[in-house]
């Protein structure tokens, strides 16, 4: 077994390298061409989930022979191909995934990209995702997708047999169970990206498991051929369902014992509440202790990810309750607090721009002049006159920032009350 | 001693019988040619013998050892060349055979590079580089140079051109000289008996005759007939093996066809291993 690992893993570590160095100066490439800081969350999904192609092309280039090749003619116990085989592939794996969270930290770090284009806190208040289309980004996504899993299954031992490319087409294309699955595959990611715009469908580790199963399962079959154990559909379909619930079964579990887990880390623990969506019911409690937590700091929780916590009901007793408490610190001069009514305030839905007001006075001033400056005015708004209120308090001073007082924002709304009462 | 034995060999593929009951020996030293249509299992025996294919009964030995038992030691003593062999890997063929050779005992890169200059074939060039029969070559070259005791040949002769085939046919001569032992398929019949000892015929499945070349003239006469109504054309035995320039047609038949028609046409040329081969064939369609 030394031999074959000595004459394959100098091959693996330099065709990783080039693999590495290759989605760097992509990385390197997108930075210096002065991406929008809106695209970047998007492009950096669709260059990641092109990491898998790279990864199965790469896959296929140093890959333990199969199918009567030279590695069975020489003199080497079948047992030590195969432990081989499973040792260049775990590292292989490895070597990707490494890659991948690298990539991934480097696009989606919030200190790092932030630190990098100043990013201003101000627009922490804007909905950060995607300046793209929903349409286009629909595209993108499901063709990136499609090609990933495509290359993934080519580079099968179809691939090695074939050799020509005609050939291998005309396999690849022969075989329904695998066009049915890539459908199936594609359809999904198409469903897992459409709810991620309004809510988080799968949380991201179920996301991760998947496609790390996918991973496993291209790897290993243009692995272990070493002794026939030949992979079929069925064995292929098995793996990847034993690896993808192997993986979110040990990912979850970790989420949740880091999530339920008495560890200081509150501003790491709120941002993977923001990514659980509809799971967020099952951690109340958890999200409650960590929201009313005093070691919040400078936590840069946007709209939508505040959207995604509170997504129960208007009038949650766990809104309320987080809503409480921030007031409280607010009136105590805790300045995060203040700034996270702001954010609960523009997130959640239902309020009248009145109710919103009332809340925003006299504690968020900032958020007070937003509201009155950058309010759109519904129907009902309209039927009630608060819309006159708004414009009018808004035009009566032709506010600038630094104008903006405790007093002049409450003047209104104490005037627009008074007149209310009065009536 | 028998380098080769088999015992009882049978194998089938989705339950086509691809082998049934084969029995042969190989002794050290011979040079023996497996004959057969396309399909008849040539190949199959071969994967079997060098354990790419599993037997469904029966035994194999190699040089004394089951193969069952995966006795992988003896692969340095086996060298396997065929067209489905690919040494494919992302680094020159040169430095592969280089790293290739560290998993045999002993590997022989100065014959490979020799031999290599020998043919024209530079060895500074990825293995799917090279043509069809540069490739054959080159695994030929490496199943040599680790210095085998016996060597499997799949099917060579129709991939090399004329000189490389003589080439490498008096490479394998050499070989079985100084004790090595050859098996080797093929369908050009009519080269293989300059170069064997001992050919193996497989038609349906089982060995119709194995025989020493020098054996086969004394089973056989060739005859040519004029009348195409002669009715020695109706006896049993009596196979079409060609076509002449005047315009009579070959035939051989067996040694005793003179005592009952004495005045057929012997033709002086001598019985060849193709004509034995036709015979067998059209003798395995009837």
């Amino acid at each position: 077994m030394k031999r074959i690992l000595s004459f394959f893993i100098p091959q693996v570590i330099l065709t990783v390298l080039a693999f590495f160095i290759s989605i760097l100066l992509i990385f390197l490439l997108v930075i210096a061409l002065g991406v929008d800081l809106a695209w970047q969350a998007p492009l950096g999904g669709v260059l990641i989930w092109i990491l898998f192609p790279f990864a199965a092309y790469f896959n296929r280039r140093v890959y333990l022979p199969t199918h009567l090749e030279w590695i069975e003619l020489v003199p080497v116990k079948k047992s030590s191909l195969i432990l081989s085989n499973v040792i260049i592939n775990i590292l292989k794996l490895i070597c990707i995934i490494l890659a991948s969270n690298i990539l991934w930290a480097l696009f989606f770090s919030t200190e790092s990209f932030r630190e990098y284009f100043s990013f201003s806190s101000t627009d922490a208040l804007r909905d950060s995702d995607s300046f793209l289309p929903d349409a286009l980004r629909f595209f993108l996504f499901t063709l990136s997708m499609t090609i990933c899993l495509v290359t993934c299954f080519i580079t099968g031992k179809e691939w090695q047999q074939a050799g020509e490319r005609r050939e291998v087409l005309a396999r690849f294309r022969e075989r329904k169970f695998i066009l049915i699955f890539l459908a199936l595959c594609t359809l999904l990611g198409c469903l897992i990206f459409y709810y991620e715009s309004i809510v988080t469908f799968l949380p991201l580790s179920l996301k991760m498991a998947f496609f790390c199963s996918l991973f496993i399962t291209a790897f290993v079959r243009t692995g272990f051929t070493a002794n026939k154990i030949y992979y079929n559909k069925m064995t292929s379909l098995l793996m990847f369902s034993v690896t993808f619930l192997m993986f979110s079964g040990i990912l979850l579990f970790n989420t949740h014992k880091f999530l339920t887990s008495d560890i200081e880390n509150t501003e790491k623990k709120l941002q993977e509440f923001t990514k659980l969506g509809f799971m967020t019911r099952y951690y109340q409690d958890d999200i409650k202790k960590n929201l009313m937590s005093s070691s919040i700091k400078n936590t840069q929780l946007t709209v939508s990810e505040l959207k995604n916590i509170f997504q129960s009901g208007d009038y949650s007793s766990l809104y309320l309750e987080v809503f409480a408490n921030w007031n409280k610190r607010c009136d105590e001069g805790d300045a995060t607090a203040c700034r996270l009514i702001s954010n609960l305030i523009f997130a959640r839905e239902g309020f009248r721009p009145i109710q919103k007001l009332r809340m925003a006075c006299p504690q968020d001033l900032r958020g007070c002049y937003d509201l009155i400056t950058h309010h759109s005015a519904t129907e009902r708004d309209i039927a009630l006159g608060e819309d006159s209120l708004l414009k009018s308090c808004g035009a009566s001073s032709n506010l600038k920032k630094s104008e903006i007082n405790k007093d002049t924002c409450c003047s209104c709304f104490h005037s627009y009350w008074k007149n209310k009462k009065a009536r | 001693m028998n380098v080769v034995e088999v015992k009882n060999l049978s194998k089938s593929f989705q339950n086509v019988k691809v082998l049934n009951d084969i029995n042969f020996q190989i002794q050290e030293g011979r040079f023996l040619a497996l004959l057969g249509k396309n399909g008849s299992g040539k190949s199959t025996i071969l994967n079997i013998l060098i354990g790419n294919e599993k037997l469904d009964q029966g035994e194999v030995f190699l040089f004394g050892k089951d193969i069952k038992k995966d006795p992988y030691e003896i692969k340095n003593l086996i060298g396997y060349v065929s067209e489905k062999i690919q040494f494919s890997y992302p680094m020159v063929v040169g430095k592969f055979l280089e790293n290739y050779g560290k998993f045999f005992d002993s590997f022989d890169l100065d014959f490979v590079e020799k031999a290599a200059h020998d043919l024209g074939i530079s060895l500074n060039k990825q293995f799917d580089g090279y043509s069809r029969g540069q490739k054959m070559q080159i695994v030929l070259l490496a199943a040599l140079a680790h210095k085998p005791k016996l060597l499997l040949i799949d099917e060579i002769t129709s991939v090399l051109d004329a000189s490389s085939r003589k080439y490498f046919i008096s490479l394998l001569k050499d070989f079985t000289l100084k004790g090595g032992t050859v098996l080797i398929t093929t369908n050009i019949v009519n080269e293989v008996q300059y170069f064997c000892d001992e050919v193996i015929f497989i038609e349906n499945s089982s060995i119709k005759f194995q025989t020493a070349l020098k054996d086969i003239p004394n089973n056989f006469i060739k005859i040519r007939v004029h009348d195409a109504d002669h009715p020695i054309l109706n006896e049993q035995g009596v196979v079409w093996v060609g076509i002449n320039s005047d315009g009579t047609q070959s035939y051989i038949a067996p040694e005793d066809s003179f005592k009952i028609f004495p005045d057929i046409v012997r033709d002086l040329r001598a019985v060849t291993l193709e004509d034995l081969y036709i015979y067998h064939s059209q003798q395995g369609q009837k």
